[in-house]
């Protein structure tokens, strides 16, 4: 075994297919779509290079702020719907003596499983401004509150969506958090329990603390999750009414798609793996950057 | 678990892997073999020899076709113009491949790539980048030396067949179809509302309905034509090609008569015309409203007759269509009452420049189009054929709303488009994303302001 890891011949052998995969299918299409990002085209004919104009563009261009602050809106909503309620759902499960914490786990991962569409054609019910579940609460309970919800043009269709993306995948946040808790080496839970720790102040004091790579790892999975953005919106909007709500996702489609304008599309795509790379690096720099053994 | 046990379950996934490897593998050669449309053509389109009248340097000669080939409403009419085409030119053979309900994109990469069928079924949307790639045929002195030009349509020729560039590059087979606004005359008269003939009658009747909690049009507003339909039936009063008028700048939507058009929607829009959550409701939610007898009007194609016709049943005599838009003052009801949202869509059978025998290729797609156009009448009952029908019997029974269609179709003119059509893409995407800001409740001054803006920025 030693030889073998010496030559450098079979190594390189048995690295080569993953190379050539990796290259074939994530750098030859970044560095094409960054290539592309410099010219006008149509994507059938040969276009022309027209170096940072599509970046000029966009930077001037009214839809592109609407749809960043419409990622951002996503992502923090998602951010703080799916890591604070997905904490407590994980710790919730987490105690041995909460009732039926099996079938509770099971329940609160469904959503994760269940397809984007039947999710989005179940929220646009609850949405429905007639008979949507929703209004018909604020209507029992005597609140004047009932909400066009996915077709005005403030802020209140986004979060409408949002909050729909943020349901179906907090779920899959509670998974993560529930198995890094799991992995807390229980002597640190009897010390505080010797010390009189109640439940409250042993998640405060030693669960969510040396659950910081966790979190490191959900808070880039939400944002990058809310600046991606598309299917929600597709399905349950089309970005409307009008841009309402548009993500830069939604923007990159409409130009290559519906305007055939690929090159500008291309400069939105590297404009979002840009901030997705940026926010990933801010988060990787700042965040949990000691790594915690036990 | 020891570790030759490990050892043993990893190298068994191994194998297990590479023999799936090799299936797919092996899968994917048998896919590079002929596709079975080709290799198993129908009925019609199979090798046929040339029959003993054919001249004799006309050679046995099969070309590759592609049009709508899927359903049996595409496939029979389909097979009736081949096997009619067959009559005039019997050494001709096709191979069909269907075309993909795609929005065009495999057809866009074809162009692309330069790899089209010799036949084929281009949308108005392909037409710029086939013409640049120098892909398709000009059909314009096949056309010319024609004796078809005589049986089309005079609409058609008027409004589909010559391109931006004064050429023509494809037949079209599918003529104008119209955007009728339908009426349940039992809501009307349940509800003791006056069927409107004017626009202030309109709005005395979305006023009435509100008042007693019945939506006056269920209007799927998450796509952006039916509300495009909806524009066209007030802004063509101010101009005969409606909202292709402002996407061709042949008029702006502040100058007065179009503001005007502008506002009354608006107007409506406000009074509660559409219902709550319009730009969010799809195509089947708000059809449904209609088709339930739930709401008093709708606003769709011509194609929607025949599920009225299943969803109604005996109560079938209740819905008609407005004869005349109700959307102007009273006392004008007559300006421009014969002009109708829809389209006269370009587009239709193309040919690719690399097909053999041009000049008999560009003679084929044009007898090829008509059989189809007629073709559509006869074993589809469509009526919007844009070559004439004339003598032929169409062997599906029309509904009466179908009868009434097609008896005042020659009064219609349809001089626009519908909105994804617009030829202006840039101006097209942006409007109809307005369009949705006015069902919105966004305001006509604001609506009109930014139509203008829109206007100057996509100026082609």
């Amino acid at each position: 075994m030693r030889n073998f890891k010496n030559n450098p011949v079979a190594t390189s052998i048995f690295v080569l297919p993953a190379v050539l995969t990796f290259s074939m299918i994530v750098a030859y299409p970044l560095i094409s779509t960054l290539l592309k990002s410099f010219y006008e085209w149509d994507g059938i004919t040969a276009g022309t290079f027209i170096g940072f104009g599509n970046f000029s563009r966009l930077f001037k261009d009214d839809l592109f702020y609407t749809s960043l602050r419409n990622g951002f809106i996503f992502a923090l909503i998602l951010t703080v719907f799916q890591l604070g309620l997905g904490t407590v759902m994980a710790l919730t499960i987490l105690n041995g003596k909460t009732f039926g914490r099996n079938t509770l786990r099971r329940a609160y991962f469904i959503p994760v499983v269940l397809s984007v569409t039947v999710v989005c054609q179940l929220w646009l019910s609850m949405y429905n401004p007639e008979y949507g579940l929703f209004n018909k609460l604020f209507e029992l309970l005597g609140i004047s509150y009932r909400q066009d919800w996915l077709s005005s043009m403030s802020v209140t269709s986004i979060i409408a969506v949002t909050m729909v993306s943020s349901w179906q995948s907090m779920g899959y946040q509670m998974a993560l958090i529930y198995a890094g808790a799991k992995s807390i080496p229980e002597h640190f839970y009897e010390a505080a329990k010797i010390d009189g720790a109640t439940t409250f102040q042993t998640h405060m004091k030693i669960t969510i603390p040396l659950l910081a790579e966790t979190y490191k790892i959900c808070l880039i999975f939400c944002i990058n999750a809310g600046l991606n953005a598309f299917a929600h919106m597709q399905i349950m909007t089309k970005g409307g009414p009008g841009t309402s709500t548009y993500t830069l996702t939604y923007m990159m489609t409409r130009s290559a798609f519906r305007l055939d304008e690929y090159g500008y599309g291309c400069a939105i795509a590297v404009t979002l793996v840009l901030q997705c790379l940026l926010v990933t690096l801010i988060i990787n720099k700042f965040i949990a950057r000691e790594r915690l053994t036990y | 678990m020891s570790k030759n046990v490990k050892k043993s379950i990893s190298a068994i996934l191994s194998v297990m892997l590479v023999v799936l490897l090799a299936a797919c593998g092996s899968n994917k050669n048998n896919a590079s073999s002929p596709p079975a449309q080709s290799s198993e053509p129908p009925a019609s389109s199979a090798s046929a020899k040339p029959s003993e009248s054919a001249s004799p340097e006309a050679e046995p000669i099969t070309y590759s076709l592609q049009i709508h080939y899927s359903t049996d409403d595409e496939k029979a009419p389909a097979d009736w113009a081949i096997a009619e085409l067959k009559k005039l030119y019997p050494n001709v053979t096709f191979e069909i491949t269907p075309q993909l309900n795609d929005n065009g994109e495999a057809l866009k990469a074809r162009i692309a790539t330069g790899d089209l069928p010799d036949f084929f079924n281009i949308q108005p949307q392909h037409f710029d980048s086939a013409i640049q790639t120098g892909s398709i045929l000009d059909l314009t002195s096949a056309w010319e030396a024609s004796d078809s030009k005589t049986k089309m349509t005079q609409n058609a020729i008027d409004t589909q067949l010559k391109y931006t560039d004064g050429k023509i590059w494809a037949i079209p087979y599918n003529g104008a179809g119209i955007d009728p606004l339908y009426y349940n005359k039992k809501v009307f008269q349940d509800n003791g509302v006056k069927i409107p003939t004017n626009y202030p009658e309109l709005l005395e009747a979305v006023k009435a309905f509100k008042a007693k909690g019945i939506v006056t049009i269920p209007i799927f507003a998450k796509e952006a034509w039916p509300i495009g339909a909806f524009f066209d039936m007030f802004a063509m009063r101010a101009h005969p090609k409606g909202m292709l008028a402002l996407s061709n700048g042949e008029i702006k939507a502040s100058d007065p008569a179009m503001a005007d058009a502008i506002g009354k929607m608006a107007e409506l829009i406000k009074a509660g015309i559409f219902q709550k959550g319009a730009t969010s409701a799809d195509y089947d939610t708000a059809r449904a409203m209609f088709h339930q007898g739930k709401t008093a009007m709708l606003i769709n194609g011509e194609w929607d007759i025949g599920e009225m016709v299943k969803d109604f049943g005996a109560d079938i005599g209740n819905i008609d269509f407005m004869d005349v838009y109700p959307t102007t003052d009273a006392g004008k009801e007559d300006m421009n009452k014969d002009y109708r949202p829809g389209a006269a869509e370009m587009g239709g059978i193309a040919v690719s420049a690399k097909v053999k025998n041009p000049e008999l290729a560009g003679q084929i797609a044009i007898a090829l189009t008509e059989k189809i156009a007629q073709g559509n009448f006869v074993k589809a009952g469509r009526i919007d054929s844009t070559f004439s029908v004339e003598g032929l019997t169409s062997e599906i029974e029309m509904p009466e709303m179908t009868k009434k269609l097609l008896a005042n179709k020659p009064s219609y003119k349809v001089e626009g488009t519908v909105e994804h059509s617009l030829p202006n893409k840039k101006f097209a995407t942006g409007f109809g994303e307005l369009l949705q800001k006015l069902v919105a409740g966004e305001s006509a001054a604001d609506f009109i302001k930014e139509v203008d803006k829109l206007q100057a920025e996509t100026k082609q």
